[in-house]
């Protein structure tokens, strides 16, 4: 945990470049510096730099003569995408599926591979660090309550301290490996909403995961109400745009 | 759902808002995948039932051993007879970042030690300081 944690977030950043709180305070600036100050300010306001990021986009016909925004950025953005990450993804599910090794194994190429966002168009926006890898988990159950469900087991004891610690990063990677699984079974299966069924269905391939069967056992094998795509029940979805097949008339303007 | 929230029931169970932050965190929005809320209720289930196998197996192994606390060592060996034993290296690994942050907490705590300086020596350092504040306090008057 802590080894991926310090390959994206950097410890201290940049203050090598600062000058130590103990160092006596920067002498006053020479009469030139604020002329070298001045371009980033115009450039921050000059209404020039916001258009760039307007005639980037393919709905804006640019009606001034500005000259194509710089071609770094231009080719980067409407890079077929999807073949990519299907790819990537499948790759990364027969990881799963082959050897469950622990998540760290496959989290690096992704993390370099993260495609550029196709709305991002904001040229100010300073540089994000780079994206949460997708299976790393950063969120941490409370060891309290994890260590209240273990000695619910009226048979279990006293409890090191560090043991509901260690439980609940097992139970992490056992999180992990379930939700991968059920999300390849759904992507099999052509849904992109992960379902209980598809859940169930990870379970029973697995026979390590044979002590969930009573668990599993009341969910129904197939989605019942044919509970895939096209059931927008759940909020969690964003309505899907498929079904209507028209457009809305009067919102044209 | 929430008139259960305060039956001892709903305390058995992880808290769901982590529950949902996680799935979030495996499957992102650009996975293009959501997870229903059957299917996290479901998974829920399965996490619980994984803690208390994984805490029960651990219970026997360090009966056996005729153990009375359930040490980090039990768990290590649980879920390698379970069939997990892909998880250990991370498990113990977050144990040591544990035992190593109490080490450098307690560390802390005990300052006397850091000194390097045997109890007598500090409180003859101690009397001396008393001594040479009581004749500032009756210096300063006069």
């Amino acid at each position: 945990m802590t080894d991926q944690d310090h390959s994206y977030r950097p410890q201290s950043p940049d203050f090598s470049t600062f000058q130590s709180p103990i160092s006596p305070p920067p002498p006053p600036p020479p009469p030139v510096a604020p002329l070298h100050h001045l371009p980033p300010l115009y450039q921050f306001g000059n209404p020039l730099a916001h258009r760039a990021s307007y005639d980037a986009s393919p709905f804006f016909s640019p009606q001034y003569q500005q000259p194509p925004a710089p071609p770094t950025r231009v080719p980067q953005h409407y890079l077929p995408l999807d073949p990519d990450m299907a790819r990537r993804s499948s790759r990364i599910a027969q990881a799963a599926e082959v050897a469950p090794l622990p998540p760290a194994k496959y989290v690096d190429p992704v993390v370099e591979e993260e495609p550029p966002e196709e709305e991002v168009v904001e040229e100010e926006e300073p540089p994000k660090p780079a994206p949460p890898a997708p299976v790393e988990v950063k969120t941490k159950f409370p060891v309290a309550r994890i260590k209240r469900i273990m000695q619910a087991d009226e048979d279990v004891g006293k409890v090191a301290q560090v043991t509901p610690i260690a439980v609940s990063k097992a139970l992490e990677l056992f999180m992990i490996s379930l939700v991968t699984k059920a999300a390849k079974e759904a992507k099999d299966r052509n849904s992109k909403r992960v379902t209980a069924s598809h859940l169930k269905q990870a379970v029973v391939k697995d026979e390590v995961l044979d002590f969930l069967a009573d668990i599993i056992a009341k969910v129904p094998d197939q989605p019942a109400g044919r509970k895939h795509d096209d059931d927008g029940s759940d909020q969690n979805d964003q309505p899907k745009r498929k079904r209507g097949g028209r457009r809305p008339k009067d919102d044209s303007d | 759902m929430s008139d259960r929230e305060f039956s001892s029931n709903d305390d058995l169970s992880l808290p769901k808002a982590t529950v949902q932050k996680i799935i979030t965190e495996i499957l992102p929005p650009s996975s293009g995948q959501t997870f229903s809320k059957d299917a996290r209720d479901l998974l829920m289930e399965c996490c619980v039932e994984f803690i208390t196998l994984i805490s029960s197996e651990a219970n026997d192994i360090s009966e056996k051993e005729a153990k009375k606390t359930i040490a980090c060592e039990h768990v290590e060996r649980a879920l390698r007879d379970l069939g997990f034993g892909d998880y250990i290296p991370d498990v113990l690994a977050v144990a040591e970042e544990h035992k190593e942050q109490l080490k450098s907490r307690e560390k802390k705590q005990s300052k006397m030690e850091q000194s390097g300086l045997s109890e007598e020596e500090l409180l003859r350092q101690q009397q001396e300081l008393f001594r040479s504040a009581t004749e500032k306090y009756h210096a300063a008057p006069e």
